[in-house]
């Protein structure tokens, strides 16, 4: 798994958050991508079994599981 | 000598362009809509580890949120960068629609992902209905409507997207 250094390593104010949440970002990711294959959602790729086709700011499953975590996606 | 320069230039001009109007201006999209230059948002680029993230997306909020209360056409263009550093550029374009209701065309487009069909990378949806909620800290509370009339700033609320149907279709 990886996760920015910037992220990881950052001390700003929201950076606990940051960094568990973009942990359970990539984790949600990568059980979709064992899980389901490409295509079974009307032709998503990797990863976006369960994402927000509408979410500007990231459409794959695990920006999802984030907002399902802290209401949005979380930066430091 | 002249005269078969001239005629030379004539004969390469493409047989399609002859009698053919100029290409619309970049901000004259939709229905035909006609957008003045101050009607025109961004473009805004929203980088991973944007420093001004919330500024960004409070003027964007705000943007979108005065045009649309006041039913006033307008073009914004913002691209987000996902934690993983992918790009995504969405189009809001706040118009009547093709039967005369005010809506607002939404599109999406992300460069080509691994496993999707090229036609996943694109995504068009109409907005019927736009409403400010105040920001959630978690997926399950309840949304907390603010009234149309109250003013406030961008940065302090998220907007929810709804379809003719009223079914949220999307937000930001």
């Amino acid at each position: 798994m990886y996760i920015s250094s910037e992220i990881f390593y950052s001390n700003g104010a929201n950076a606990t958050n940051a960094i568990f949440g973009s942990y359970a970002h990539e984790l949600a990711n990568i059980l979709d991508e064992k899980d389901n294959l490409p295509g079974t959602t009307g032709g998503q790729g990797w990863g976006r079994t369960y994402g927000g086709p509408h979410d500007p700011q990231d459409k794959d499953t695990g920006a999802q599981v984030e907002e399902c975590m802290y209401g949005s996606l979380q930066y430091p | 000598m002249r005269s078969t320069v001239i005629m030379i230039l004539i004969i390469s001009v493409p047989p399609s362009m002859v009698g053919e109007f100029p290409p619309p201006a970049p901000w004259s999209q939709g229905q035909g809509t006609k957008i003045s230059e101050q009607d025109l948002g961004g473009p805004y680029v929203i980088e991973t580890l944007d420093r001004n993230r919330a500024k960004k997306e409070g003027e964007i909020r705000d943007f979108i949120w005065t045009h649309w209360h006041q039913k006033r056409s307008g073009r914004l263009v913002a691209t987000w960068y996902s934690k993983e550093g992918v790009p995504a550029e969405t189009a809001y374009v706040l118009e009547n629609d093709e039967k005369g209701v005010w809506s607002m065309k939404v599109t999406m487009q992300w460069p080509p992902e691994r496993g999707s069909d090229p036609e996943h990378n694109r995504s068009e949806y109409r907005v019927y209905s736009v409403r400010r909620i105040e920001p959630r800290h978690d997926g399950q509370s309840p949304a907390v409507f603010i009234p149309d009339d109250k003013s406030t700033q961008g940065a302090s609320y998220w907007l929810v997207f709804y379809s003719l149907q009223h079914k949220k279709t999307g937000g930001l």
